[in-house]
């Protein structure tokens, strides 16, 4: 008796043809990878801003106490650590597990950083979604070739972004970070303000 | 304090260089299993080549959304091109169905090899009439011998509506043949 698989197979056109040639081949990858272009000319110039990490989170960030405006900043009090580390989601030897205030997740981080504050070399606050407000940083030109070199071996694996010893986002590593970030969240504008500028230490 | 905050995405920047090297890894690796794919979601070569470029186009202009690993980036690509598929069906659908009703109507068997040719083409014409999502389903299965769970995995729903989508789609299927080839014999 005769399958309707039977039917499939003996009709598949993959059976009878020739695929494509070289000729057709190099044609689509050219087509392509010309497409990359005019995303590398993005609406801020000189930084093509990606997000590598949508992540629909919510997290509880506590950073109340921290707000006050740029005029009235105290060193002492106002200076937030900020880090970046490279992550796990299983545990190894010489991690700690640490939660993901956003997504409540346990991910597992070294001692070591890769960047933090003294790679920063601007912060700001900047329009997010909607009426939010979102972080940007700017690395240094060391903190970004060290950003860089460990997103390269880092693909596919989550980053911590810490605050304060917290890891506050955990974004998985989807394409090479190197001279800024863009840490996206609903913050208030005096929020994202308070970070940026305690990240900077001032 | 203020609460609840959402950390919704984490925006950076990446060299040019970066994104010409994933992109054109992510070709390498994919394009022959996409071609594959889309020459049995289509009528034609050149169809499947333009659905394969689209596709690729995607990926070029969403880069960042396609995810890390073999598998991740295989389902994710796969979906994109079904789901651009799914978007040039609707369009044509309505014109097909119109133009093989004519077709069959003019079609008139001659040799047994004519015949042969015929009932192939009845067979994979009658593809057509399912969802682009139904037919991928139906190909993967019947054709590429993938289980229910792996295509489940790969286009990111659950086994149970991939095996509804089997049971529907060869029932379609064995319906509209049995016309069809009532209709060259």
């Amino acid at each position: 008796m005769t399958t309707l698989q039977d039917l499939l197979k003996d009709a598949d056109p993959l059976g009878r043809e020739a695929q494509w040639t070289d000729d057709q081949r190099g044609a689509i990858r050219e087509a392509a990878l010309a497409a990359l272009s005019p995303a590398a000319r993005s609406p801020r110039p000189g930084m093509a801003m990606v997000a590598i990490a949508a992540l629909a989170l919510v997290a509880s960030v506590t950073i109340g106490s921290r707000v006050w405006s740029h005029a009235t900043v105290d060193v002492e009090a106002a200076a937030i650590r900020f880090d970046v580390r490279l992550a796990e989601e299983r545990p190894a030897e010489g991690l700690r597990a640490a939660a993901v205030t956003a997504s409540r997740a346990t991910i597992y981080i070294p001692q070591d950083v890769v960047v933090s504050n003294g790679d920063i070399v601007e912060a700001h606050a900047v329009p997010g979604h909607a009426s939010t407000f979102s972080v940007a940083v700017t690395f240094s030109a060391e903190g970004a070739a060290k950003l860089r070199d460990a997103t390269r071996r880092h693909m596919g694996r989550p980053l911590a972004i810490v605050v304060d010893g917290k890891v506050v986002v955990a974004p998985v590593v989807r394409a090479t970070i190197s001279t800024s970030a863009v840490i996206d969240g609903d913050f208030s504008e005096a929020e994202a303000e308070a970070i940026a500028a305690g990240i900077l230490g001032r | 304090m203020h609460g609840q905050s959402a950390v919704s995405t984490m925006a950076v920047d990446v060299g040019a260089g970066d994104r010409t090297a994933r992109l054109a890894a992510l070709f390498d690796a994919h394009h022959n299993r996409l071609f594959r794919l889309a020459r049995r979601l289509v009528r034609t070569p050149d169809e499947a080549r333009d659905l394969v470029q689209e596709t690729f186009l995607k990926a070029a202009r969403s880069l960042t959304s396609v995810p890390h690993g073999p598998r991740d980036e295989e389902a994710w690509l796969v979906r994109v091109l079904v789901n651009l598929q799914r978007d040039h069906w609707r369009k044509i659908a309505v014109r097909r169905r119109s133009e093989d009703r004519l077709r069959r109507e003019e079609t008139a068997p001659g040799s047994d090899q004519e015949s042969a040719l015929i009932a192939r083409t009845a067979v994979w014409r009658a593809l057509d009439m399912l969802h682009p999502r139904r037919r991928a389903i139906v190909i993967m299965h019947e054709l590429e011998g993938m289980t229910a769970p792996a295509i489940a995995a790969l286009l990111s729903i659950s086994a149970i509506t991939v095996r509804w989508h089997l049971s529907r789609g060869r029932r379609d299927l064995t319906r509209v043949l049995k016309a069809r080839m009532g209709e060259t014999k």
